[in-house]
């Protein structure tokens, strides 16, 4: 018998890039689940050979907006670990910052702007302004501190170039790093207390099931978003360059994004991954809201990522005025330029929504072959595997919201498919 | 041009690219809410669901054309839109993905990164048939342009406010070398550094050299472009030919892949 398409999102609402969700039936039980991402190709990997390092940079930060930072970091890492390039602290923590920015950005866009709206069923963050009138301002506010940091370190709030191999083009000034200093106080508050709203959310339970969770282990046994190593939830780590091991890149009819599996299993990066394999080492507020709000559910049920996501913002927050104390305590530095010609690297950083990974092969300082693995490649399969369980489950409800419901379970996983949400449609035949 | 007698319908419509022409948007945070209050914003999916629209006044279209799904939405939205604008580079001039005429190369992309035992897999209907990046321009017409990747405030609001007043908005006439001079920063050039400021659309308040890093050109060009003065210029400071082609054609589209040929 034929498979019956019974539920259609032709584009996804809400998520950065182009993607829908289909949902076939069989035999009236859920046969198959297809997230089909239908950005088209743009084979970034091909079009950086013969680039040189510099114009590669460039050019990967460009796969996407909202994790600029991450790709271009990423990027350098690789490139600095192939060439045998040694950067100064404070270049180092200058970088941390630059991060911890992007995740401010990224992280209150996503669950403000994209996830909120779904809770009290309004179409976008913006038609909540009359009703939610200070949460609103506060997230409009809260994300310009991201971005308006974001630039002050990158040159533009989105691909910015002043991220160089070797350092940064312009240092900020002590002046300018007072400010966001200051600020970082004051939203930590705001945050905070956002946090203790959200938890009296009520979070959808229809999608629950095992799975398998993958970050990178910062190598100071700290809390952190990169690391020489990567820790899987069944206990296994790996150094970050068997990364193709952990992912198994494979090529699916339905999607120019590529799909993951680990040990032929579906697997989930993010936020959520953080939290559960490395959250007991976070520290000040952030750890007593993960205290107070981490429980076995967040195993069996994507939709708490949004909250792993708000804490990470919370700690990003109070490291960000100990940290810029850091960096004025240490002198300016030039940006090194003295690195070998040739090499390989591969380097890991968490992008806000999960691990990505970047690998160069560079000769004469051109770039002979790259490999770029993005978070969202990732987690498909695992987004496909939790709306299959949700469609079982509220079909056989025949569950009014359904296609909202399933929406959910994919916005929560904050895709980048330089991707939206367009509309769901429910296609009963 | 349509007439102002009501806020005008307004649609923001992305193919591919890195979505960063609607981020953009959605990053200038002091000017947000009028952004979605002064005009009646009926479609913009990074930001927003249940929208379904008949017709737009003005359809602001970011990204480059790269599946045949994708041009035949895109010939949808050319016949629902009064006002059509190309945003950002990619719908420009087909962003960092353009690859010209040049068929040979896009089989060769495709099997480097989508190939399976020599062979480009077949995709589903359900995604489109891919095809090599072209700016939306060469399929549909465009009745004004907005470049930059991403798209700056700067050159965005003014010829967005002038579209939803029904107005005309004029082009915006400098290259990024003049910005630059009114910023009051030093020339990368005259340092024998490297800089595509003279012959790059401006439109950005010259970011990135005020910033102390070069302009990498990401506006694509300025219509009055000397490229021939510009390739001598940089192999003065050492760059070879080849070189200065390259970092030229990075964001240059079209316009300059046929000026470079000669052809323009």
């Amino acid at each position: 018998m034929m498979s019956e398409k019974i539920i259609s999102v032709d584009v996804l609402a809400r998520v950065e890039g182009d993607g829908g969700i289909q949902v076939y039936t069989k035999d009236g039980k859920v046969d198959k689940v297809l997230v089909d991402i239908f950005e088209g190709p743009r084979m970034i990997e091909a079009l950086v050979r013969g680039k040189t390092i510099h114009e590669n940079i460039s050019l990967v930060a460009r796969i996407c907006a909202i994790c600029t930072v991450s790709h271009r970091n990423a990027s350098i890492s690789a490139i600095e670990k192939a060439l045998k390039v040694k950067v100064p602290e404070k270049t180092q923590l200058l970088r941390h910052l630059w991060h911890y920015a992007e995740y401010i950005e990224s992280h209150v866009l996503h669950v403000y702007y994209l996830a909120l709206p779904d809770f009290f069923k309004q179409a976008s963050a913006i038609a909540m302004l009359p009703t939610h009138t200070d949460t609103v301002v506060e997230a409009v506010v809260m994300k310009k501190y991201g971005t308006e940091l974001m630039k002050l370190l990158h040159g533009r709030k989105i691909h910015g170039e002043n991220a160089l191999i070797g350092g940064f083009g312009r240092v900020p000034t002590d002046e300018e790093l007072d400010y966001f200093a200051e600020k970082a106080v004051e939203f930590k508050e705001k945050i905070s207390a956002f946090i203790e709203v959200w938890g009296t959310l009520p979070i959808p339970d229809y999608c629950e099931r095992e799975t398998q969770f993958m970050c990178c282990n910062p190598a100071n046994g700290k809390f952190g978003f990169e690391g020489e190593t990567i820790l899987i939830s069944t206990g296994e780590e790996y150094p970050v360059e068997d990364y193709k091991k952990l992912t198994n890149e494979r090529v699916v009819e339905h999607s120019y994004a590529k799909r993951s599996k680990y040990n032929d299993k579906p697997f989930t990066v993010g936020a959520l991954a953080r939290l559960i394999l490395i959250g007991d080492r976070l520290t000040g507020e952030a750890k007593e809201k993960f205290d107070k709000y981490y429980n076995d559910k967040w195993k069996v049920n994507p939709i708490y990522n949004n909250m792993a996501q708000l804490i990470e913002a919370l700690w990003c927050f109070e490291q960000i005025p100990g940290l810029i104390d850091q960096i004025k305590a240490l002198p300016d530095s030039e940006i090194v330029t003295n690195y070998e010609m040739d090499g390989k690297g591969t380097a890991a950083v968490e992008a806000p929504r999960g691990t990505l990974y970047h690998s160069y092969e560079i000769k004469d300082h051109k770039i002979v072959h790259a490999d770029i693995i993005t978070p969202t490649a990732q987690f498909l399969d695992d987004v496909e595997e939790f709306i299959k369980t949700a469609a079982e489950k509220l079909l056989a409800e025949d569950n009014p919201d359904t296609e909202l419901q399933l929406e959910m379970i994919a916005r929560a996983y904050d895709p980048c498919i330089s991707c939206s949400c367009h509309m769901v449609k429910l296609v009963k035949q | 041009m349509w007439k102002r007698e009501k806020k005008p319908v307004v649609g923001v419509f992305g193919f591919s690219g890195c979505a960063g022409d609607q981020l953009a948007i959605l990053h200038m945070e002091d000017e947000l809410v009028d952004f979605f209050t002064s005009a009646d914003i009926k479609f913009f999916h990074m930001a927003q669901s249940h929208q379904e629209v008949e017709h737009v006044d003005i359809a602001l279209v970011e990204g480059s054309i790269n599946t045949d799904k994708q041009l035949a939405e895109l010939k949808e939205i050319r016949k629902k839109a009064d006002i059509v604008v190309a945003l950002g580079t990619c719908a420009t001039h087909g962003g960092i993905q353009y690859l010209g005429d040049n068929e040979k190369e896009f089989e060769e992309r495709m099997l480097l990164v989508y190939g399976k035992d020599g062979k480009i897999p077949e995709f589903s209907e359900l995604v489109g048939n891919p095809i090599p990046a072209k700016p939306i321009h060469k399929f549909i017409e465009v009745d004004f342009s907005i470049p930059g990747c991403p798209i700056a405030k700067e050159n965005f609001i003014p010829i967005y406010t002038k579209l939803i007043s029904g107005l005309k908005p004029s082009k915006y006439p400098y290259p990024v070398c003049i910005e630059c001079k009114f910023q009051g920063n030093d020339c990368f050039l005259l340092h024998g550094e490297y800089c595509l400021g003279p012959v790059t659309a401006g439109g950005c308040d010259a970011c990135c050299p005020t910033f102390g890093v070069p302009c990498v050109g990401c506006f694509g060009a300025y219509e009055g472009a000397n490229f021939e003065s510009m390739i001598e210029k940089l192999i003065e400071i050492g760059l070879t030919e080849e070189d200065a082609k390259r970092k030229l054609m990075m964001f240059g589209g079209e316009a300059t892949e046929l000026a470079l040929k000669g052809e323009k």
